[in-house]
């Protein structure tokens, strides 16, 4: 790799951190992800394996399994979301700076499936009133916020172990969704 | 259970109060354990070859309460039950659809059978049938 090829690689790096930059990935995350799933007739449209016995394959085997097909409408959208970039930089260029893309890619796919898990448990253990908010990765462990559709400001999380189990107790944070009702 | 006929409005309101319905509305696991004092009920969670098979049944289909978020998009937080009618063949398209009623809308819906088994998904997959 040449120095100058060096250079523009460093320059991406710095860019891709931005938080504009992100903010916009994640746009663009999202419309793969969505064309991903109008894509009728797909069979292999985007699915997150639900159940214990499927748990362990989060996050290696599934990410890489969604990578091939997402791939390839991330950089689409990506290519359509910075235009410029991928006008003015060379081919190398663009394909790293897609490859690079992908590193957020992994939470926010992840998050998708945590929130279709912490659904679950939300449904049976809570009522089908509650909201699931979007799972947040703080000091290396994921919380899941949930609310109530009549009365957003009552809050609780769902606590999620390493192996993205809820680990929450099921009467306490039903006792602070209600509890203000109930003052 | 109302719109399929199995309990009138009074029983319906008993039924809302052995469910334990509060303000976060009715838990699934609460649902189904009471409901089976009264109803023999299949829980088919987690598997949509056993939903299509129950609601495609020849002989005697039986129609599926499904839980799935209220949006078509894929990350809709707001969930609510539907009935699962059963799938068929869009007229103009040859797609496959999934016909459901929807109590929000009071009528008979249908969508693509793969964002509706999307959306089932996102939900975590929680379904039961009441059996006849």
């Amino acid at each position: 790799m040449s120095a100058a090829s060096q250079t523009q690689i460093d320059e991406l790096h710095k860019w891709l951190a931005r938080e504009d930059t992100q903010e916009r990935l994640r746009a663009c995350i999202d419309r793969a992800v969505s064309k991903l799933n109008h894509a009728i007739d797909d069979e292999a449209a985007f699915r997150v394996p639900v159940g214990e016995a499927n748990r362990p394959i989060l996050p290696r085997e599934w990410l890489s399994a969604h990578r091939g097909r997402l791939g390839e409408l991330i950089e689409t959208e990506w290519r359509s979301e910075f235009p410029e970039i991928a006008r003015r930089a060379a081919e190398g260029i663009v394909a790293s700076a897609a490859s690079m893309a992908w590193a957020p890619v992994e939470p926010e796919l992840t998050a998708i499936a945590l929130r279709a898990w912490a659904s679950g448990w939300a449904l049976r253990n809570l009522g089908d009133a509650v909201i699931v908010g979007e799972p947040q990765l703080a000091n290396g462990a994921w919380r899941v916020p949930v609310s109530l559709r009549r009365r957003p400001e009552a809050a609780a999380e769902l606590a999620l172990d390493s192996e993205f189990r809820v680990v929450s107790d099921r009467s306490l944070v039903r006792q602070q969704l209600l509890g203000p009702a109930r003052d | 259970m109302q719109w399929l006929g199995v309990v009138d409005e009074e029983l319906a309101e008993r039924l809302s109060r052995s469910c334990e319905e509060t303000e976060l509305g009715c838990d699934f696991d609460t649902a189904v354990r009471n409901l089976r004092q009264d109803y023999e009920i299949d829980e088919i969670s987690g598997d949509e070859a056993r939903v299509r098979l129950v609601v495609g049944d020849l002989v005697a289909p039986s129609p599926a309460i499904m839980l799935l978020p209220y949006d078509l998009v894929p990350f809709g937080s707001q969930f609510h039950a539907i009935v699962l009618l059963g799938f068929r063949p869009d007229s103009s398209t040859g797609r496959e659809q999934a016909v459901f009623m929807d109590p929000v809308t009071g009528t008979e819906e249908v969508c693509s059978s793969n964002l509706f088994m999307i959306r089932w998904n996102l939900a975590g997959e929680l379904a039961l049938v009441v059996c006849a």
